[in-house]
This record gives C-alpha cells, structure tokens and sequence, in this order.
C-alpha cells in the first residue's frame, strides 16, 4: 500500500484514471453532478481503445429504436442479456447495465452532442431470445477533431478502423462488400481536414464534452498504487509523472477506467493462455488498474475472457512501437473465403460474430493436449481477390508479399503447412455446400448476422462462395483481443468489492478495467463502448454522492 | 501528391559537397527510419524504411533507380514499393553559393491504387519533417568532413 504523502500535487473530489470511453464519460458525469474532477491518461493520447475501435455504442432498448418502429424492451435486453452473461454475472448488474445504458446513451447525446444512428448491424446471436436482427448497435456521427483546438493531435490516431466519415454513409455505400463505393479522394479530403470518424469520432466527442467542462486531462500521468486512509478508503492515488512522484488526492472516489490487461504478458499468460494471442487495443492496455486494485484485495472477476477476434498480424507492421494486429472482418466472412486448421478442415462458422468465433482457438484434443486449430489459416481464392478488400489491399490490386498464393489446393496447403488431402477433401464438401447456399457443418449464412457481414449481391446465400478459383491465398490467422475484459469485480453502484467482502470504499472500476457484465459473451457491435460508458456513468454518479473525506 | 522541397546551405564548397552527394550510399542512411539498402548494380539500389505515418509504422522496401547523374549539379532517381503500392522521386542538387553551397532536397511518394487518395493524406504531413531531418544529418556530416580536412 502506498504511503501518505507529505503533500498532495493535485487535490481534486473525484479522480478518473485513463481516457477511454469509460473514463471520458466518468469525468464527464462527475462533473455534472457537481463533483470536481481530474483525469489523470498514462500515455500522451486520448482515447483509449475506444478511439481504435468501431465507436459503436450497443444499447439495448435505446431511445432512438421506437422512431425507427424497431420493438425492443426491457424484458428483451435482459433475456438476452443473461444468455449472453451465460449465467457468469449476477442478474443485478445485468440489470443495471441494462436500465442504465439508455439512460447514458441519451445523455450523452443531449448533453454532449454525440449523435448516432441505428446501424444495420444484428445483434450478435440475433437468433437467440431476445436478440433483435436491427435496432441497438448506433454508429457515431463523423467530428471535426478541429473543434478539439490545442487537444486535436492528442487524439488517438487509429490505425486500422479509421475511415473519416460518419458511420451512415460508411454503412450506405456498402463499402464493405465493395469498396470501390467509397470516394477515397473525399476520404482523404476529410482527412487533410481534420475530419475524423468512428472510434476517434466517439473519444473525440467524449474529450470535447470533458474540455467543454473544463476537464483537461493530465497527460502522461500514469497512476501507480492506490493511496487508503485509516479506514481502509481510497482518497488517491501515487502516479508517475515525468519520471518523478505524482500525488493525487480524491476525497470522494478514484474511477478505474484504466482499460484491459492484454499487454501485460505476465498477466495475460496467467489469466488468458492461450497458444497464439495477439492484442489489437492500445499498447498501454497493461493492467495498471488490474494492479493496483490486486494490491489492496479487490475481489476480481471474470478473468479468462476477452473480447475476442480472429486477428492477423501483418509483417513490419506497428502500433505505438509494437506489432500490429489487425482484426479480420470481410477478409473472414465475405463469400470465397474459409479457414482451416492444420488438417486442412475447416472448424467453425466463419461467418459468425469474431468474438465467439475466436474461442475455437483455444479448442484442445483431450487425449494429446493439442490445439486442435492452432495454427489456422485463412482461405481465399481468385474470385474472393477480385471483389473485396483483403486488408488494405482492394480487389483487382496484387497481394503483398506476406501472402502465400499456389495454382492448386494442393499446393498452397504443402506450401502453408496444412494437409493438402484434408484440404482438397474441405473444399470439394465446402463448395457443393456453397453451390447451394447451404452449410449443414457449421451453418454458416444461416443467420441474420452472417449475412449481413457477406455481399448482399452475392447468391444463393451472401456468406457462402465456392473457393475454386486459382489462384488460391493463405495466410496465417490466430486469437486476437481487442481488449481483455476481466478485472476487479464491482456492484451495482459500480464500487470495487474486497474479496473478503464488502466493498472498498473509494474505489470504482468501469469499462475493461472491471469484471464486465457481459461474462463471456459479446451482445453485438459496440458492448464494449456502452458497457465502459454506462459503468462510467453508474460509477461517477454513486461517487458524486458520497461525503467528502 | 505528397512532394516536399527543402533547400538549405551547407557551410563547404560545391566540389566537396557533390563529392559527398553524388554517393548514393554516402546519404541514403540519413533517411529518416533507414534500415538497410542493398546495391544491385551502379544505378539500382533497394532501400528498406521504416516508415512512421503516425497512425502506424511500417518498413517498406523500395526500388531504387538513378535517373540522371549530372556532375556537380545533381543526381535524381526514382522509387518504386516492392509490395506496396507506392511510387516516388527525388533529387539532390547543388548550387555554388559563394563559398558555401545550396543544396537543395525534393523528394515526392505517391500511393497509387483505390486507396491512394487516404494513404496520401496521411503521408503528406510527414515529408516535410522526414525532409528535414535529412538534409540537417547530411549538412552536419558534410560540414564534419569539411572540418577535419
């Protein structure tokens, strides 16, 4: 436990750690209830992983779903909630999730101007009890990152989803299908502008809402132990600033929203192993709150989950000087492309929503311990090449180098590394299934989400295509995070419980710094950003109302 | 398309500068995220940078062709990705500047393809600091060797 310092650098009533969706929206709640507020980023960037996401926040029974005629309800979001949660998560903060998102989605809206639309995006198990195929994913609005002054280059670039313009017209071009829809010289345009999109959009909107209120976040600030009073309460924090002692005291509350551990290797081998792994959030995703909130018995929960993607990693390629990962979407679940494992068999829907798909990676033989799909590759072929993107390589333009090509199945399995019989015996199967638009080993296209994420001009199914035509593709793909998504387990009000019961006062977590309530599922695009934001919220709300110590 | 010309005065004479100059592989590692080249014959070279576009980086290799070798005025080549869509120029020229000499750097890389419009919005931005953190290494290292002669 960190010592009482002789004298507080900063003293403030409500201290928010990291500046992610999680964190901008704490500060910015904190402050509206009347609370001062400092934040403290660790890196020289704002915006967290939410600024190198989609920026989609996921809003079950949202206000904007009953002017578009979409039902949902309560009732809905919390059956399908709880099946999500797969009964891992305590019903009551399933609950408070779902009474407070659109609650904070509305906020936000009204009092920070973040605008949204309903995507076309399914949930992701659309299928299931309460999943709605429309309605509760809501793409961000594009934002002139001019109107964040002297903060503009603070913004955190993303590196991989960055398209400068708003989710709608993204949407409406189909882009994703054909990316020859998208104007590339309005795109760069908008770049030269100052024009952001997606994920920036999100942060972006979120920082301006904190400078609005006079929140300037302190920069380079990273918070090292949690600093406790007699009575065991946090009333601070010990950073590191510009290499020396940083001393921060909160006399109402400390918010965790220091974002995931995937970039702590240590931490991540024990609580998530896995064979291969590749974290896509922000390099500075290294647990800190985890950490701290370890130091002084937090109880935790919810570990060995991530917000999973099967991911691919481009050689030479960096974020923040480490590797680059880059999560597949259409190269994934557009027609003409599969993946298999070393047997040359395919292993699952690929189709199907990335998080859940990521989780046959981990699937082990249990007579041998092997990784039944470790190493896996991905599959496509000419046909796939000459209509969509692969990366950021658009049809009718040659591969780079990283990737394996072969005249024949055969010869790209011998050259990859998979069994070339086992392969040529998927794809003959595969192909007469694709013929048909039908996938009776892994129901591929058979969900609302499957082809949404396909070509609608693609048929008899827009997720199915035979691969057969040379010449054939491969590269290698693994387990990725966007993000890790355990950490200290909390109650409704969002505070951190002690493992030996009750909470610690003081202390708060939200978005993947906490244990999140959704367990080991993935509701649909943009879970991660609403849950940081509404246990942002929850958190910062609760804390405004305690005495000052 | 993303170009950038940087022109500054280098404290030697305009002989001792092209001596230094008209050697590609005197300067080519002043490159800002210079990895390594590797000579093919007198006029092609392939050059491997790491390149810093702020939303990533990434070491891109380039063939290098020299275009024109013009004795004590300039030399200029032309660049082409390896695996990435990018073309690109340069030259270096010298002019006599009483005792000094005027060097003057340009150097210009364009991304072609469908993409290429946001590529070159995210490359422009970076030319300029690249160029001058160039022509800064090689003046010092001009101006070094004028020194201890």
């Amino acid at each position: 436990m960190a010592k009482m310092p002789d004298k507080w650098d900063l003293e403030t009533e409500i201290l928010v750690l990291g500046s992610g969706g999680a964190g901008l929206t704490s500060a910015i709640i904190a402050h509206d209830e009347g609370a001062k507020v400092v934040l403290l980023e660790k890196t020289d960037k704002i915006g967290g992983a939410t600024a190198v996401s989609g920026g989609f926040p996921w809003i079950p029974n949202n206000h904007l779903e009953p002017q578009a005629g979409i039902s949902d309800s309560r009732e809905d979001a919390l059956t399908y909630m709880k099946f999500i949660a797969d009964g891992q998560v305590d019903d009551e903060l399933v609950e408070a999730f779902i009474d407070n998102a659109p609650i904070v989605m509305q906020y936000i809206e009204e009092k920070v101007g973040l605008k949204t639309v309903i995507s076309e995006m399914p949930d992701y198990h659309d299928g299931k009890p309460g999943g709605k195929a429309k309605g509760r994913s809501l793409g961000p609005d594009s934002f002139d990152s001019n109107e964040l002054g002297e903060w503009k280059d603070r913004l955190r670039q993303a590196p991989v989803v960055m398209f400068p313009t708003s989710w709608e017209e993204y949407e409406k071009s189909n882009a994703k299908a054909d990316p020859r829809n998208l104007d590339y010289v309005q795109l760069g345009k908008n770049m030269m502008a100052g024009i952001v999109g997606m994920g920036m959009s999100t942060a972006a909107y979120l920082l301006k809402g904190c400078l609005d209120r006079g929140i300037e976040p302190v920069m380079e600030a990273r918070a090292r132990e949690l600093i406790q009073d007699e009575d065991g309460r946090i009333i601070g924090v010990r950073a590191e600033k510009e290499g020396k002692n940083f001393y921060v005291r909160a006399s109402q509350g400390v918010i965790l929203a220091t974002g995931g551990f995937e970039w702590d290797e240590e931490l991540r081998k024990k609580f998530v192993p896995s064979p291969d792994f590749l974290p896509l959030g922000p390099p500075s995703n290294e647990g800190d709150g985890l950490k701290m909130a370890m130091a002084i018995g937090a109880e935790l929960g919810n570990m060995h989950q991530i917000w999973g993607v099967p991911s691919c990693q481009v050689p030479g390629e960096e974020y923040d000087g480490k590797p680059l990962g880059r999560m597949t979407m259409g190269e994934r679940t557009m027609p003409h492309s599969i993946m298999v494992n070393r047997q040359g068999k395919r292993f699952v829907d690929e189709s199907f929503n990335y998080s859940d798909v990521a989780k046959v990676f981990c699937d082990i033989n249990p007579v041998t311990y092997e990784h039944i799909n470790v190493p896996a590759w991905m599959v496509f072929d000419q046909q796939f090449k000459d209509k969509y993107m692969f990366f950021v390589t658009p049809p009718g333009e040659p591969v780079q180098d990283w990737v394996t090509q072969a005249d024949t199945p055969e010869e790209l399995a011998t050259k990859a590394g998979f069994d070339p019989e086992g392969f040529k015996a998927t794809l003959e199967r595969f192909n007469e299934f694709a013929r048909k638009g039908e996938d009776p080993d892994f129901g591929r296209g058979s969900t609302a989400y499957d082809r949404y994420q396909g070509d609608p001009n693609h048929s008899p199914n827009d997720a199915l295509g035979t691969v057969e035509k040379a010449p054939f593709y491969t590269v290698p793909i693994m387990r990725g995070a966007l993000g890790s998504k355990g950490g200290p387990a909390t109650n409704v009000n969002g505070q951190v419980k002690h493992v030996m019961g009750g909470v610690i006062e003081g202390l708060y977590a939200a978005g993947n710094a906490m244990a999140s309530t959704s367990g080991p599922g993935y509701g649909g695009a943009g879970n991660t950003i609403a849950a940081g934001m509404t246990w942002g919220y929850i958190a910062a709300k609760h804390a405004a109302k305690q005495p000052k110590r | 398309m993303p170009d950038v010309t940087h022109i500054e005065t280098v404290k030697a004479p305009l002989e001792a500068t092209w001596d230094f100059c008209k050697d590609m592989n005197n300067w080519v590692q002043y490159l800002k995220g210079y990895e390594k080249h590797e000579e093919k014959s007198e006029t092609d070279s392939t050059w491997w940078i790491k390149g810093d576009v702020g939303i990533m980086a990434k070491t891109v290799s380039f063939d290098v062709h020299i275009e024109e070798w013009i004795d004590n005025d300039k030399v200029t080549f032309s660049m082409k990705g390896v695996s990435e869509n990018m073309t690109g120029k340069g030259s270096l020229k010298v002019d006599a500047d009483g005792d000094n000499t005027k060097l003057t750097f340009y150097l210009e890389i364009k991304a072609g393809g469908l993409i290429g419009p946001m590529v070159n919005a995210v490359l422009g931005p970076v030319l300029k600091p690249i160029a001058t953190d160039f022509a800064e290494k090689l003046i010092a290292r001009i101006e070094e060797i004028q020194a201890s002669q």
